[in-house]
């Protein structure tokens, strides 16, 4: 089985991974009749269809799926897994930081965790660029707009 | 004739509003400064603006979001002519003849003539919206329950097999999107659907946090991991913009013809401005004396393309408007944000809110002139942020989109969202599934449910009303022939990439 196969087999699968526990779901609902459709009724149709499409989905891939893919790079594979990491969990910490400690140190992480994805490091870039970005944050958001975030709190 | 001028004069009334004036330059400017960048979309961008929108007037809103839609189509061909990047997907064609004509030295010309064909294609689009929105919506009016879910379907049919990649896969979005859109409480019952109990998740999944991880989160991650791409641009100085009189002339015929099918093309439900720009190459391929020159840098295959998806861009706001139905993803988007700030979108939308809908399209006026303004003279601007480092500019990206998506509800969980989307939206992409279809059916999906229901409990439980009714049946035919005609290319083989091989 080629690589190409195996992406569109795998996309398939999870689409009927998914429109399966979609349409089982729906049966928490009461699903009511043609004349008076219940909330479980519109998911139930709609977690069927995914299903069938995703099974659609897998045929064609084992079938066809034949058009040359990139070959798999370990590398590029790698820095992929990085970036994604990186900027996930960028964002996951300005999510923690915000409410309890304010603005700025929720953005200074956040840039400064996203300057981690360059292979070039440059410090000195990042935590300016850090600073600018949050003096400019503060001024749109919180002076501009009115928005009720402080820029530095302490409290949980 | 009257009644619309009566109808502009209230609509320039609102839009030249010193407030709406500022927004409307604020998404002008936005949006050129997007669609330069190449890897940040407009979904992306609208998605990042519309936290701000909670601070504005929904009108007001309106014309932000609506100038940076179009502003990218004016922003998109710059970096496609200067660097054979396609800042937008609909100006990838603007690459074909733009990139050749800058490598001889003619850049500033190209960037010339697109603008005047934006402008040119862009105006009579307009004049289209302006003369047939209201007798579209006084048909729309006529329409019942079961009309508008056979019209809901076949613009999702529609768009998702017509658009880029896998119509199969298309589809497959569309229902996703629209599984995704009926979590929360359900309208009739008020009974929480899908949320596991998370308070977060009973007003639904958040529109912003999903469009922001989708299109801005997954962009930006895709944009860090590729390569990091030179950054040396061709200077380009005023006097290298004047096209020659063999210029202007060569262009007047493709400008015509490439307005008048985008202003068509961009009408119909399901189809954007890609569509139309691609399909405007083609048909000047075909009518060309000589069609060899094509690819080489001929002015008419830069000019019609972008006359063309500019047109479109502006009548692609009349289904959006008069019938609730967007054409495309981003259409899709603006139907969602008046949703949210309690405007019902459909046929009584220009009735009800003349100032809304008027004063949406005098800022068009409006925002075009800005835009010749902001590309032309200004255009050496656009051409130095392509030399902004991808260091400073992915993390100012990625920092706006948080502080936007917190706004909203002053929660994190919106945040968690965004995240979660951007992992999945990137998870996608790599297994060659696009975003814009499952967007489209997380919008239009609530909306169906509503109009299914009705439907259902005004013909009595019997589901033969959808071919009954003669609009309905109608609407139903068309996309099962849509339906049809692509299975049939799929198991011909010939769909794989329906719309990118068009251009080679």
């Amino acid at each position: 089985m080629t690589r190409a196969r195996l992406i569109e087999a795998g996309g398939g699968g999870i689409l009927i991974a998914f429109g399966l526990a979609f349409a089982i779901g729906a049966f928490r609902y009461r699903i009511g009749d043609f004349l008076e459709m219940g909330p479980g009724m519109f998911p139930l149709i709609v977690g069927l269809a995914i299903t069938f499409m995703g099974a659609v989905v897998l045929l064609l891939g084992v079938v066809g799926g034949n058009e040359d893919p990139e070959p798999f790079d370990a590398a590029v594979f790698k820095r992929r897994m990085r970036v994604l990491g990186l900027v996930s969990s960028s964002l996951l910490v300005f999510g923690l930081l915000i409410r309890s400690f304010g603005m700025f140190p929720a953005i200074m992480a956040l840039v400064l965790l996203v300057g981690l994805t360059e292979r070039e490091r440059r410090p000195v870039v990042s935590v300016l660029t850090a600073i600018v970005l949050a003096v400019l944050a503060w001024l749109i958001f919180a002076k501009g707009l009115g928005l009720n975030i402080p820029a530095v709190r302490w409290g949980l | 004739m009257s009644d619309i001028l009566a109808n502009l004069s209230i609509g320039f009334g609102a839009a030249l509003s010193p407030m709406n004036l500022l927004y409307c330059f604020i998404g002008v400017f936005l949006g050129t400064f997007v669609g330069v960048l190449p890897g940040i979309g407009s979904l992306a961008a609208i998605s990042m603006l519309m936290p701000l929108t909670f601070y504005v007037p929904p009108d007001t809103a309106l014309i932000m979001l609506a100038g940076i839609y179009y502003g990218t189509q004016y922003g998109g061909s710059t970096a496609a002519i200067l660097l054979n990047l396609p800042g937008t997907p609909s100006s990838a064609v603007a690459c074909l003849d733009g990139y050749p004509m800058s490598q001889q030295g003619r850049a500033g010309v190209a960037l010339a003539m697109t603008t005047i064909a934006s402008f040119a294609g862009a105006t009579v689009g307009i004049l289209v919206l302006t003369l047939f929105a209201q007798s579209l919506a006084g048909f729309g009016m006529s329409f019942a329950a079961a009309d508008y879910f056979s019209l809901m379907l076949l613009g999702l049919v529609a768009s998702s097999t017509l658009a880029a990649g896998s119509p199969i896969k298309g589809i497959a979005m569309v229902l996703v999107g629209i599984a995704l859109g009926s979590v929360g409480s359900d309208v009739q019952t008020g009974e929480l659907r899908y949320t596991f109990g998370m308070l977060g998740l009973s007003d639904g999944v958040n529109l912003v946090a999903l469009s922001m991880g989708l299109f801005g989160v997954a962009e930006v991650i895709a944009t860090i991991a590729g390569k990091e791409r030179s950054g040396v641009v061709q200077r380009v100085n005023l006097r290298a913009l004047l096209p020659t009189f063999d210029d202007v002339r060569r262009s007047v015929g493709p400008i015509i013809r490439g307005t008048a099918l985008g202003s068509v093309v961009g009408a119909l439900p399901g189809t954007g401005t890609n569509i139309a720009s691609f399909m405007s190459y083609v048909v000047e391929k075909r009518v060309s004396k000589t069609p060899e020159k094509f690819g080489t840098g001929a002015i008419e295959g830069v000019t019609a393309p972008e006359a063309s998806n500019n047109a479109a861009a502006q009548t692609s706001f009349v289904p959006t408007l008069t019938l609730g139905i967007p054409g495309d993803a981003v259409m899709a988007l603006l139907l969602g944000m008046l949703i949210i700030h309690g405007i019902q979108p459909g046929p009584r939308l220009i009735e009800s809110q003349p100032v809304l809908f008027w004063g949406l399209v005098a800022s068009f006026w409006i925002g075009n002139i800005m835009l010749v303004i902001l590309n032309l003279p200004l255009i050496g601007i656009w051409v130095r942020i392509l030399t902004i480092p991808r260091r400073v500019l992915m993390p100012a990206i990625l920092m706006f989109m948080a502080i936007g998506v917190y706004s909203v509800n002053n929660n994190a969980f919106d945040v968690w969202i965004m995240i979660l989307f951007g992992i999945v939206g990137y998870f996608m992409s790599t297994f060659r599934f696009e975003a814009a279809p499952l967007l489209l059916g997380f919008i239009l999906g609530p909306l169906m449910e509503q109009y299914l229901k009705r439907a259902m409990l005004i013909s009595g439980g019997d589901p033969a009303v959808f071919v009954q009714r003669p609009i309905s049946a109608t609407l139903l035919a068309a996309a099962l022939l849509v339906l049809v005609l692509t299975l049939w290319g799929v198991v011909r083989r010939r769909n794989a990439e329906p719309l990118m091989e068009i251009g080679k």
